[in-house]
């Protein structure tokens, strides 16, 4: 993806200030009940008040980590593991042929089907929302890896064979970069996925986290509470598409240019 | 497969590479196409051997055989008196589309044989410059394969072949996808190349006038199964005069091109 020209990121920007305009024109107007739907400034001081003092038992940084750190756990367990399985499946068809229905059974599953049994498995603790993410995000990953290896270009398996690689070198120097695109795209989008996963994992079962948070506030009608957390929710999971984008960008440079 | 013609006494000393009544047939069933019946063929080291033939007559299969990635149903395609049982880089290979890596740079590409190999660092370095010097392509090393032309894409390709020292050059049309202009700098390049090396080239091609122009011997063959109707011996190749636009109107040279394109068209229309 190449950099938005000034004009339409100009036009981002625009949407994101209507929102805003809108959101105080209504509050403003008082067009909605206050208990509802709170103005933007009862966000900021929702958002001051716990930057400082925390939000019941723990602080706002703490609950940031924790989300973060269960998204990355989880995400990066699953890329660690999930890639290389998904390459070997592309390369063996016994392999592939073995895993293939369990692969297709989880791929479809809401995660949250299958969260209670990892809490009564693995207790309430960190352990059970990283093994979710890390089952959630495995599938997406696995297939990318796997179709990736079997979209290889026979034509350039064929170059190198020609410039007397062996197998091992051909897999090397040839398939491994030739799957960078497709890999990085399952990536991706699975981990687009564990960032709305963990957020529903918190609302089951957490004594911190920023889905906690905004479960445990709305419980209390504190909706400014709910809505900065939504906010900050949001804001990291922009952060953190955006982050791996730009890391396929640099990676993956020539990608959609041969 | 055993092997029942007892054909290595009739491999000569002289021959380089030889296919020996080689056939290939794709499929089976309803689906099974005779691509190649018969083929014998054979030639000395030096030769630049042209080979013609209508759309799907069997060429592109023809070369596959001698450079490893398609065993014959049939025969078998020897090289330097030992049977072809897989590619190797003694056998450079030159794609219709370049098959470059996209992720290493110019020099990466020219020197992906050597490293490979595990050729020392300095020496590496020494081919890559030289080849990519006479390739027109040094200013472009740090460059990326899709930041180049189709033909000096196809020139990297090339270099990137060469870079193996291979015995023989394989390639499958390498200038169709060219404008007449870069097409005939790169025939002259290739005809340089060629003299200056003394490398055998074995050069699939839809033009004639390329085949018999660049060719000691112009082979062409006929339409499914895939025959080898005629073999030329062609003396354009070895003069040292290289005004193309002069050769290729020479009566005899006209003459060839005609000859050669009859064939052609009586097989493609049979
Ligand atoms: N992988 C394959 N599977 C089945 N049939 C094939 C395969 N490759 C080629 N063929 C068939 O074999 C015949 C010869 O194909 P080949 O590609 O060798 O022709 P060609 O002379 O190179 O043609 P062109 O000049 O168009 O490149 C064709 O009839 C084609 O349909
Ligand atoms: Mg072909």
């Amino acid at each position: 993806m190449t950099a938005q020209p000034l004009h339409f990121r100009l036009l981002s920007l625009l949407s994101v200030i209507m929102f805003f305009a809108g959101w105080y024109a209504i509050t403003a107007l008082h067009l909605a009940p206050a208990n509802l739907l709170p103005s933007m400034g009862e966000v900021v001081d929702a958002f001051t008040d716990i930057l400082h003092n925390g939000y019941r038992t723990t602080t706002l940084s703490e609950d940031i980590l924790a989300t973060l750190g269960r998204c990355i756990g989880g995400f990066g367990l699953a890329a660690l593991a999930g890639v290389p399985l998904g390459l070997w499946m592309g390369r063996s068809r016994a392999l592939a042929a073995s895993l293939d229905y369990i692969i297709q059974f989880m791929r479809p599953l809401p995660p949250l089907s299958y969260l209670i049994l990892l809490i009564l498995w693995l207790g309430t603790g960190d352990a059970s929302k990283v093994a979710l993410l890390f089952l959630s995000a495995l599938p997406t990953i696995v297939m990318a890896s796997m179709a990736a290896v079997r979209g290889v270009k026979q034509q350039r398996i064929q170059a190198a064979l020609a410039c007397g690689a062996t197998e091992a070198q051909v897999f090397r120097h040839v398939v491994l970069p030739s799957c960078l695109p497709m890999v990085m795209t399952g990536l991706r989008i699975s981990l687009a996925g564990t960032f709305s996963t963990v957020v529903a994992a918190e609302l089951m079962a957490a004594r911190d986290g920023l889905g906690w948070m905004v479960f445990s506030a709305s419980q209390f009608l504190r909706t400014d509470i709910v809505m900065m957390g939504i906010l900050i929710l949001g804001v990291f999971g922009m952060a953190l598409s955006w982050g791996l984008l730009r890391f396929d960008t640099w990676l993956v440079h020539w990608r959609g240019r041969e | 497969m055993p092997d029942a013609s007892g054909s290595v006494a009739r491999v000569s000393s002289e021959a380089f590479v030889t296919f020996d009544n080689v056939g290939v047939t794709y499929g089976s069933g309803a689906a099974r196409v005779a691509a190649l019946e018969n083929i014998s063929l054979s030639f000395r080291a030096g030769d630049f051997v042209s080979i013609v033939g209508p759309s799907g007559c069997g060429k592109t299969t023809l070369m596959q055989t001698l450079a490893g990635f398609l065993k014959p149903s049939h025969g078998r395609v020897t090289i330097e008196g030992r049977t072809v049982d897989g590619p190797g880089a003694d056998r450079g290979v030159v794609f219709q589309q370049p098959a470059l890596f996209p992720w290493l740079t110019v020099a990466g590409n020219a020197g992906f044989g050597p490293m490979l190999r595990g050729a020392a660092k300095s020496q590496r370095t020494e081919v890559v410059e030289r080849n990519l010097r006479m390739a027109g392509l040094w200013d472009f090393r740090d460059r990326y394969p899709y930041e180049l032309s189709g033909g000096m894409q196809q020139r990297l390709a090339i270099v990137r072949a060469l870079a193996n020292d291979p015995k023989i050059l394989l390639m499958d049309e390498p200038f169709g996808a060219l404008d007449a202009l870069t097409r005939e700098q790169m025939q002259e390049e290739l005809h340089a190349v060629w003299r200056r090396t003394g490398m055998t080239v074995l050069l699939i091609t839809h033009s004639v006038e390329e085949a018999i122009y660049l060719g000691t011997d112009v082979v062409v063959m006929s339409q499914r199964p895939g025959r080898i109707m005629e073999r030329i011996a062609a003396p354009f190749a070895r003069r040292d005069e290289r005004n193309s636009r002069a050769v290729k109107s020479l009566p005899e040279f006209v003459a060839m091109r005609e000859h050669v394109l009859s064939l052609i068209w009586r097989s493609g229309h049979s």
